[in-house]
């Protein structure tokens, strides 16, 4: 017990107050959007509750894992106030709402401690956590009309090659008379390449990987991958009502997140594994 | 990097500290307000409401004559067109709506609020989200799923403003239809 304390201590030592801090902050965003949620908000379909999980868990493993094996933390005074002003949104009374806490820190670490590298990174982790889980789903909600039709217009050119008589009206796909999707904002690709965005980000943050050429390509790949799934999901919706409750509600739409969440992380985990394990020349 | 531990001042201490504070309390609270709130079937916001249409300034029009219309207007050779607008994020774009000519004066009108300028679509869905996040915040009610705007396109050489177009409107709402 009390080598146990004595670790303990030595790691709470070597974070320091600033890294604590830092890890509380990171924690409790995520912890009051879970709580939100799950405490206040109306019961989600499998299907959203693995994608929402999925990009907190992956956003949420990328700030520890930096606050941990990154350098010792220094805050200075200017920056543990930002951080007590933001976590004052965790009392959003809104799960995406409470994502603006990320959105200040991330703006005031990126814009004022550039120059520290972990602070930098944490910054964009919270950034795209932001992005994701808040100001993405506002600008699709806001232009929505405009997003939609060209969504529907991809889905519809796909669509052609399996169903004759696909027809569109605004957000409105049918391939029969008396069965119509409309398309909302947790079935765009929009929504699936925002996680994308964010797994490929906390990845190559947990790898210490940079931003390269090889990343940007899978990142590409991802993204080809992750539309043809969400496509393939809402054409496969289209002929019935049945259909339309397996993919959307049912196992079938557990299935597909699994797939997108698959098809997201898999090409940047080859390109991060196959710089890893690439041998070293000898000297 | 030598990893010696910098002594935390008491400023960083009490940061800490408040900030363990912060994420506790936000999940009490939370914990609290869900333990007081009636069931979760008994609180769902995006409801239909079926009620007639705001105009502004206290007129309101019934939902069931919520329909397209022509008025005729001394001041213009042709009719001018007014059409009722789903105004939530959620519907399809209502500028395909009632087509108008190339060179007409295209206006929407939601609660009274005129936009007749560029990104009007996106204009309308800021109203809304706005409504709806203040809504959220002050524990109101949350707006309906279907509420309507008032879409007025005005023919190309015609002078009337949308401001005068909706005070022709509330004038001649059905009988019964003005707020009290």
């Amino acid at each position: 017990m009390r080598v146990a304390a004595l670790r303990g201590g030595s790691a709470a030592a070597r974070l320091g107050a600033g890294g604590s801090a830092l890890l509380v902050f990171a924690c409790g965003t995520v912890l009051s959007a879970v709580a939100q949620r799950h405490l206040l908000e109306a019961a989600q379909t499998a299907q959203r509750l693995v994608e929402f999980n999925i990009g907190e868990a992956f956003g949420l493993a990328a700030c520890v894992s930096l606050v941990l094996a990154g350098p010792r933390a220094v805050l200075g005074r200017g920056d543990l106030v930002v951080l007590l002003v933001a976590a004052l949104a965790w009392f959003v009374p809104e799960h995406h709402g409470v994502y603006l806490a990320t959105t200040l820190a991330g703006m005031w670490f990126l814009l004022a401690r550039r120059s520290d590298r972990l602070l930098r990174d944490l910054s964009h982790m919270w950034l795209a956590l932001s992005v994701y889980e808040l100001w993405g789903k506002l600008l699709f909600k806001l232009a929505y009309q405009l997003i939609e039709v060209f969504e529907v217009a991809v889905i519809q050119r796909f669509g052609r090659l399996l169903f004759d008589g696909i027809a569109v009206d605004g957000a409105r796909i049918s391939v029969r008379g008396d069965w119509s999707v409309v398309l909302l904002e947790g079935c765009s690709s929009f929504h699936n390449l925002s996680l994308t965005v964010l797994i490929w980000l906390s990845i190559l943050k947990i790898a210490r990987h940079p931003a390269d050429a090889a990343a940007a390509r899978a990142l590409g790949v991802s993204a080809c991958l992750v539309v043809a799934v969400n496509v393939t999901r809402i054409l496969a919706m289209l002929p019935s009502r049945e259909a339309y409750l397996f993919w959307h509600d049912g196992s079938g739409a557990t299935v597909v997140a699994l797939g997108s969440v698959a098809a997201a992380i898999v090409p940047i985990l080859l390109c991060v594994e196959r710089g890893a394990c690439r041998p070293m020349p000898h000297r | 990097m030598p990893a010696h531990a910098a002594p935390l001042t008491p400023w960083a201490r009490g940061g800490l500290a408040l900030l363990c504070a912060l994420v506790v309390a936000s999940v009490v609270v939370r914990v609290e307000v869900s333990r007081r709130q009636a069931p979760p079937a008994h609180r769902d916001g995006w409801e239909a409401s079926g009620g007639p249409v705001d105009l502004g300034m206290g007129g309101l029009w019934p939902r069931a004559a919520a329909g397209p219309l022509t008025m005729r207007v001394a001041e213009c050779a042709a009719p001018i067109a007014v059409d009722f607008v789903e105004a939530s994020p959620y519907q399809p774009d209502p500028s395909l709506v009632g087509r108008p000519g190339p060179t007409d004066h295209v206006a929407y009108v939601y609660r009274g609020r005129v936009l007749d300028s560029r990104f009007i679509t996106i204009r309308l869905n800021a109203i809304y989200l706005a409504r709806l996040a203040s809504a959220r915040l002050t524990g109101d009610r949350m707006p309906a799923i279907d509420e309507l705007a008032v879409k007025v396109i005005v023919p190309a050489g015609c002078p009337i403003s949308p401001e005068a177009v909706m005070a022709i409107l509330r004038a001649s709402a059905p009988p019964g239809s003005l707020m009290p």
